[in-house]
């Protein structure tokens, strides 16, 4: 039974990465052709897409090592006695503006802007010094000659071009660029900054729900954008399960929200479990500005921004959890912090799951599907099988039932490229890219 | 059963279909909360509270002092490469040692360069 999503099939594409760590973050960047991954020992590596070449069509759209990189330094806090991890949180790419790349990555404390570069010509015939670089002698000097470029092989450099550090005191789990494209935000559990992309030494901060007594402590910022095209607004999502927007324009301080994105819950329903699977792990704008999509512990929502009453769809990630909560809350898994991404024309959405499942929900059709991102069960260029978990009864076969699944095999992060059908999936240490098979 | 749209309803389902599907819903949700207060009978009414919170803000290991961290990154690094021959080990600091538990004395260097 071949469950066609959108009219295509998704294969499995060749990259295969396997890394020493945890990947922590995936990212597109924005025309797609870089992809980059942060990891769990604060390494970054940037894949690119290989150009179409009429000599090797089965590579066409191939995503390849780029550039490899440490960004952040495992770190200790002096004051507090505690380790700062290197673990990159997240990255987020700034638009093109020239040859070079630039991307922010961060980690709980210090958020770096990088510069990655190529070099692809090397000076030769230099005055005062001989090629392998030795001072020559100046008196020996009888001549000037001009140097002159020759080409070499292709070298990708990166280069940290600005920290950004000490303006958090709680740790950063979001950050992201505003479309002014001059100014970005990073959020911690409890403030929400502004930073301008050349200023390092100063950073506004514009949201601050740190209760003056901690015992009132109700509730921490889990996540927070910026709108993709008004550069005054931003949300920010909660661990009670509320998203907040915000107008720069109204305040300088956005203590009080514009917007208010609350579902009424029926409180004969409450139970012990409400709140913490209700906590937003992720909150994501649509492309076109509209919506936006929160994803809690069981669902994801798509919320229209003109709505705060209630989401205008929900979408069941894996209900079946529900009555495995008492031991998910066991062993931490009811913790998991999953993220959501949009497809570029916005009528699709994906997110992660357990035993290295992810689920792609299509907005118009309604029809969803669960693929596995595993290297035993897709070959290079097979498409996809989709896959299904047994809730109750008899179990069918190539069915799975949900005692069987792997709660260690989790996929937090996933990407979508922002124009065509191409996905990134992060499965603990290996990073799968699956797209359209061409016909 | 995958999705559903909060702005149409495609059919009024009764009262008695709604509670039967708001049973499936509660009924999972509250049996598991009922398994977990009958394992841990102390636990808290309010998971959210400002304590769990609070220990949420604080996450990572918590060390004595930067020299106490260091050691231990040092112990893990030493950790990844292969294991020497256990027998020579440090004695102290685990226990009291006791005279056959000490490595023999290493010659000194004046030692060394005299007889070399």
């Amino acid at each position: 039974d071949d469950v066609s999503f959108q009219n295509h099939n998704l294969i499995n594409c060749f990259c295969i990465l396997l890394t020493a760590d945890i990947i922590s973050t995936v990212e597109f960047n924005y025309s797609g052709d870089l992809l980059a991954t942060g990891d769990k020992g604060g390494r970054v590596v940037i894949f690119q897409r290989e150009q179409e070449n009429k000599s090797r069509p089965h590579s066409r759209g191939e995503y390849n090592v780029y550039s490899t990189f440490q960004s952040h330094e495992p770190e200790f806090d002096y004051l507090k006695s505690l380790e700062i991890e290197e673990k990159i949180n997240k990255i987020r790419w700034l638009p093109q503006q020239n040859a070079a790349h630039f991307l922010l990555s961060t980690n709980d404390k210090t958020i770096k802007l990088w510069k990655i570069s190529e070099r692809d010509k090397r000076a030769e015939g230099y005055n005062l010094k001989d090629e392998d670089g030795r001072l020559r002698d100046p008196f020996r000097i009888t001549a000037l000659r001009v140097p002159i470029l020759k080409p070499m092989d292709l070298m990708v450099e990166a280069s940290p071009r600005r920290i950004f550090a000490n303006a958090h005191t709680y740790h950063i789990n979001s950050i992201s660029v505003n479309s002014d494209h001059e100014t970005y935000l990073s959020a911690d559990d409890l403030r929400i900054n502004l930073w301008h992309l050349e200023i390092t030494d100063r950073s506004f901060n514009i949201v601050d729900i740190k209760p003056v007594n901690m015992e009132e402590l109700t509730e921490v910022i889990t996540a927070a954008e910026f709108h993709p095209h008004q550069c005054n607004v931003l949300v920010y999502s909660s661990s009670k399960g509320t998203v907040r927007l915000c107008d720069m324009r109204s305040s300088a301080l956005c203590d009080r929200h514009s917007k208010f994105f609350e579902e009424p819950e029926d409180p004969s329903s409450r139970s012990f479990f409400s709140e913490i699977i209700s906590s937003i792990s992720d909150v994501k704008f649509s492309h076109s500005g509209r919506y936006m999509m929160t994803r809690d512990y069981l669902s994801v929502k798509v919320w229209d921004l003109n709505m705060e009453s209630r989401p205008v769809e929900t979408h069941q990630v894996h209900e079946y959890l529900r009555s495995k909560l008492c031991s998910l809350y066991e062993n931490d898994c009811i913790f998991d912090k999953f993220e959501c991404c949009w497809g570029g024309s916005d009528s699709a959405i994906m997110t992660g799951s357990y035993n290295n499942f992810f689920r792609m929900f299509d907005r118009n059709t309604r029809r969803d599907v669960t693929l596995e991102a595993s290297r035993e069960n897709s070959k290079p260029r097979a498409s996809l099988k989709p896959r299904k978990v047994c809730t109750g009864g008899k179990r069918k076969k190539d069915e799975i039932s949900v005692d069987s699944l792997d709660f260690n095999k989790k996929i937090l992060h996933t990407a979508w490229h922002p124009a065509e059908n191409v996905i990134a999936v992060a499965a603990t240490n290996n990073l799968y890219i699956f797209q359209d098979k061409v016909n | 059963r995958g999705s559903t749209m909060s702005a149409e309803v495609p059919e009024a389902a009764s009262a008695e279909e709604q509670k039967e599907m708001e049973d499936k819903v509660t009924g999972p949700e509250k049996a598991e909360e009922a398994k977990l207060k009958a394992r841990y009978p102390h636990l808290g009414q309010k998971p959210g509270g400002s304590d769990f919170l609070r220990r949420r803000l604080q996450k990572g290991q918590k060390y004595f002092d930067s020299g106490d961290y260091n050691m231990a990154k040092a112990k893990m690094k030493n950790k990844q490469l292969p294991t020497a021959a256990p027998d020579k080990t440090e004695v102290t600091g685990d226990h009291i040692p006791t005279p056959q538990d000490l490595p023999q004395r290493k010659p000194s260097l004046a030692a060394s360069k005299l007889a070399g």
